[in-house]
């Protein structure tokens, strides 16, 4: 090692090699939406396919327990079909020989996000109403008085 | 006329006003209710370590080593769970930001190696009355040992090594320190659900056959390929006995041979089948 250049620029990339997340034989979980379907697609960090893997899926309703479990196909890919009415949180693991990874999907649907918008206090719709009931009254209001003149 | 507009434009405003507070009252009204629900919900969390077969029964390396564990010490601190939402992905390389983050203080030096295959994980400790919840991201650092046997070591192997009639005491110690980011536990069940009554718990699980091999695997898998096996070790024996740490290793191994060594020392930390992220703390 001492003066020998080399091995000094070696072991110098290595150290620069450590500070960044090394995966040397790490498994990742990737997923779309694709209509109403979940597609998982689970490889290596070098991007080979995790193929024929077991795969777990958990409900947000009930985390711990598996709600389906399944295989991806030869090119690491699996698919399934949420049911949002029972959560919009989703977990997905997929196992193969030491090799693992879990990914959490959150769900939001348009329509979801728009009932959650939509949502309103017992207050503000009694305000509201009043609100646009007087403007009703104010408007005939103001032709009445107009047709007085 | 103008007493009609200027009340229609009072009626207005309250409106207006009441819609804009009343949502905050009920962001309130929650927030209220999300604290009380944690003060009233606690439960435990334990933290065990697992250093899995390999090193409780023993392995037979990528290049024919049949190796068998008397010790192996790991000393970690900075044990620290957290829940995060969004869930922690360790490929980010992002510190851990959790929502609730507790931590186990100490520093503690555990024998992976103790007992055999039956059993039970190592509990390194636990912490009462935590926020109820899961627990999805764990994390923890490798230290030198200050004391005891592996005195000077973050990690230190006391092994023998056979192959046909070869037979070779193994004592390696790694000085290095690593600090390991994980996310969710993966494995046959969930880990980390905190429930009242009902403990949860994180396990920091230790892959050495990233360093030998696994014969049980195929030569080309990504894991045979990455580890670097015994024989360069056992090229280092004199007197039936290895006995180094990484200052003489980076003299003595050949050079690439030290610098897969120093990378696969990185992959060792997991939580259960997943993996980390880590950093070498220097």
């Amino acid at each position: 090692m001492h003066g020998n250049p080399m091995k000094i620029l070696l072991s110098s990339a290595a150290l620069l090699m450590l500070t960044a997340p090394v995966f040397g034989h790490g498994a990742r979980v990737v997923w779309e939406m694709q209509d109403d379907s979940v597609h998982i697609s689970a490889s290596f960090d070098d991007g080979q396919p995790l193929a024929r893997a077991q795969v777990t899926v958990f409900s947000g309703a009930a985390p711990s327990v598996p709600y389906i479990v399944g295989m991806t196909d030869e090119n690491g890919e699996f698919s399934f079909l949420p049911d949002k009415e029972k959560s919009l949180n989703w977990d997905v693991q997929v196992r193969s020989a030491g090799h693992g990874d879990i990914v959490n999907l959150s769900l939001t649907e348009e329509s979801t996000v728009k009932n959650e918008q939509g949502k309103f206090t017992t207050l503000q719709i009694v305000l509201m109403s009043a609100c646009v009931v007087w403007g009703f009254i104010g408007t005939a209001f103001f032709f009445a008085s107009r047709r007085r003149r | 006329m103008k007493k009609l507009t200027i009340l229609s434009s009072v009626m207005l405003l309250l409106s207006l006003t009441a819609i804009s507070c009343g949502g905050e009252e009920a962001d309130q009204v929650e927030q209220e209710t999300t604290e009380e629900t944690i003060q009233e919900n606690t439960g435990d969390l334990r933290f065990i370590a697992n250093g899995e077969d390999f090193v409780r029964s023993g392995f037979i390396s990528s290049d024919g080593w049949h190796i068998t564990f008397r010790h192996l010490y790991v000393t970690i601190t900075d044990i620290t769970a957290y829940k995060t939402d969004p869930s922690y992905d360790p490929h980010s390389g992002d510190e851990i930001i959790g929502n609730i983050v507790v931590e186990l203080n100490g520093v503690f030096t555990i024998d992976l190696a103790e007992d055999d295959e039956n059993t039970e994980p190592i509990l390194i400790g636990s912490l009462d009355d935590v926020p109820t919840g899961h627990y999805n991201a764990i994390s923890w650092s490798m230290v030198p040992s200050i004391d005891g046997p592996s005195e000077g070591y973050s990690i230190y192997i006391d092994a023998q090594a056979e192959k046909g009639n070869q037979s070779y005491n193994v004592r390696l110690g790694f000085e290095t320190g690593y600090r390991y980011s994980a996310g969710d536990y993966v494995g046959d069940v969930r880990k980390g659900f905190v429930n009242a009554g009902v403990p949860g718990e994180l396990e920091m699980t230790f892959h050495f056959d990233h360093i030998f091999g696994d014969i049980d695997q195929p030569a080309e898998c990504d894991l045979n390929m990455m580890a670097i096996g015994f024989e360069p070790f056992a090229a280092l024996m004199g007197e039936g006995t290895v006995e180094e740490d990484l200052t003489t290793l980076e003299r003595k191994l050949p050079e690439e041979t030290y610098a897969k060594l120093l990378e696969v020392l990185t992959t060792l930390g997991h939580t259960g089948e997943g993996h980390c992220y880590c950093t070498v703390i220097q």
